[in-house]
């Protein structure tokens, strides 16, 4: 579902509330979502919560893989505590006898790891840890970038969705290894210059990492955490029409502050679904599910 | 939901990465798994060397080898190292050095790193434990040299005693002139294209190390290995290449010797490497003790000192 129109993205969230949403997830696979933009604070690691937040709320298997060394997502979903990080999946010795070493395919079931008791049991994690950052400059581990993918073979089967949170890099190893191992990558983007950047970088890596991931898929370009219209909104609004054209999609997740409250109380927004605000973000991120699962 | 830790049983496989307590802003301290750390980390005495402590180990590199000058062979080459990488771990990163050679305490780190260096270099001419060094040593100084240096010592690894760490390094130094530099490496290797310049700088440098007992080779070696970052890395390399380095005052020169290239059995070298770590001999007097002991027993040694 892509914006063919120049309807605002207000007018696209006011249309959105007014439908009635119920989720209506059917993919044929897993579905493995990287949410992907080159600059921080345009709500990727927002998304990916609510995302996985709605999920288990409707009973469905999530796996949320933290990429970023931040490891916020990690933290809010309550996984701080456990042996075995995304870091030692992705890390090899190289000096090591190749015969020793674990199979890798199926790997990741290893290190995965419940999320917090507020999450329920639908919920399991691949954390990030701030180590995972040594993996940027690590030269020596053979096929990095592939070893996520290879390492969630047999393990992702397990999931209705997995979610990645990539970190907001210019390419590189990280988001490499993360759009290497995704079925599908969406791009959110505030309505700055910021957003505007971060997707439009974004969307050149994805072209370059789609030559050796062909079947992943653009489900396309979602404007995030919109907030009243400003002339300098509707500006940016104006932009990615202009500049991602049929890519940007006819939805969207709007501003909330209660957003933040539950991130950093580290509880699903669905815990507080009784509140008008949360039922504004529950809505917005069933309608991105619903086109997630549509373009599956 | 039980099943979800479970999807795919592969129990008891994964471990934890190496560099797991690496903070990745600690800029001073070797990551194991970064560029040219990796193999150096698990072989001990890389790990011991930090990026900075690493960069000083290629100035003690070139130190060592210039107060050793008065040693015999290329074996000295092999002594620089192993000092150079023993200075490097204890000194620098003392802590990390006594890991990553077994527990040590600092000091037993850094003799033990260093008879690793100094024992492969020797023998092996710069195998693993010089490797280590060499790439341990280059992250800050970088390079390609230092990353040349261990790559021509590791594929020398079946020559000889000490005169192939000798030759090893020079080889080095002629790649990290040629290679990385070699406008720089043929002006100061006489004008002579980079190619020549290469060949004549390494020629240069092995020639001095089994003759001049690895003094100004692996000097100049080390020097083009530590500042091949720089501009004037490869021109030192060569100028240093080109002329005798002179003999420190108060050392003894050694009898002349010359270099010698053969490939010796796994065997021998194992052994070669156990009996020089354990005496602390330099690989050169044992290869000359038993050469000596074989020409005498089938008389060559009369026959050549007749003619």
């Amino acid at each position: 579902m892509t914006m063919t129109t120049d309807v605002t993205v207000w007018d696209v969230l006011e249309r959105q509330l007014r439908a009635e949403t119920t989720l209506t997830w059917n993919p044929d696979g897993p579905v493995v979502l990287a949410i992907d933009s080159e600059k921080g604070g345009v709500g990727k690691t927002g998304l990916a919560g609510g995302l996985i937040a709605v999920m288990a709320a409707h009973g469905r298997r999530v796996l949320g893989i933290d990429l970023d060394p931040r490891a916020t997502l990690t933290e809010e979903l309550g996984a701080e505590r456990g042996e075995y990080s995304v870091n030692d999946l992705l890390y090899e010795d190289p000096d090591a006898d190749p015969d020793e070493l674990p199979e890798l395919s199926g790997l990741a079931g290893d290190a995965l790891r419940p999320a917090g008791e507020a999450w329920g049991d639908n919920v399991r994690v691949l954390a990030a840890e701030r180590a995972l950052a040594n993996r940027e400059s690590d030269n020596r581990t053979p096929d990095l970038e592939r070893r996520l993918k290879t390492s969630l073979e047999g393990v992702a089967e397990g999931f209705d969705l997995v979610v990645i949170d990539l970190p907001p890099r210019a390419g590189g190893k990280l988001v490499g290894a993360g759009l290497i191992a995704a079925t599908h990558v969406l791009f959110p983007g505030t309505l700055t210059a910021d957003g505007l950047i971060g997707v439009r970088d974004a969307l050149r890596t994805y072209k370059f990492v789609k030559r050796n991931n062909t079947t992943l898929r653009n489900v396309g370009v979602l404007r995030n955490i919109v907030d009243r219209r400003t002339n300098v909104a509707k500006y940016y609004d104006d932009k990615f029409i202009e500049e991602f054209g049929e890519d940007v999609l006819d939805i969207a997740v709007a501003r909330r502050v209660i957003r933040e409250e539950a991130r950093g109380a580290c509880v699903p927004i669905t815990a507080a679904g009784d509140k008008p605000d949360a039922k504004v973000l529950i809505n917005g991120y069933m309608h991105v599910l619903n086109t997630v699962g549509r373009a599956a | 939901m039980a099943g979800l830790m479970n999807a795919v049983q592969k129990k008891g496989g994964l471990k934890k990465a190496a560099d797991a307590t690496h903070d990745p802003a600690d800029l001073s301290v070797s990551n194991p798994a970064g560029d040219d750390a990796g193999g150096a980390a698990s072989k001990g005495a890389a790990q011991a060397a930090g990026r900075n402590a690493s960069d000083g180990a290629v100035v003690n590199a070139s130190v060592s080898a210039s107060e050793k000058d008065d040693a015999p062979g290329g074996g000295n080459a092999g002594d620089a190292a192993s000092d150079s990488a023993s200075v490097g771990a204890g000194g620098r990163d003392g802590d990390k050095a006594s890991e990553g050679a077994g527990g040590n305490p600092g000091g037993n780190a850094s003799s033990r790193a260093g008879g690793a260096a100094g024992g492969s270099a020797g023998q092996n001419a710069g195998g693993a434990a010089s490797k280590g060094a060499a790439q341990a040593a280059g992250r800050n100084a970088s390079d390609g040299a230092v990353v040349n240096a261990s790559v021509s010592a590791s594929e020398k690894d079946d020559a000889p005693g000490g005169g192939n760490a000798g030759d090893a390094a020079s080889d080095s130094a002629s790649v990290g002139a040629g290679g990385r530099d070699g406008d720089k490496a043929s002006e100061g290797a006489g004008g002579n294209p980079g190619g020549n310049a290469s060949s004549r700088a390494g020629g240069a440098a092995g020639g001095s190390a089994g003759q001049n007992a690895g003094g100004p080779a692996s000097k100049g070696a080390a020097q083009a290995a530590g500042r091949n970052a720089s501009a004037s890395a490869a021109r030192k390399a060569s100028s240093k290449a080109g002329k005798k380095a002179g003999r420190r005052i108060g050392r003894p020169a050694g009898p002349p010797r010359v270099p010698l290239t053969v490939r010796i059995l796994t065997e021998l070298d194992e052994a070669l490497t156990q009996a020089v770590e354990q005496t602390g001999m330099s690989p050169q007097y044992i290869a000359d003790d038993a050469l000596r002991t074989w020409l005498v027993q089938h008389g060559y040694l009369e026959r050549a000192r007749a003619s």
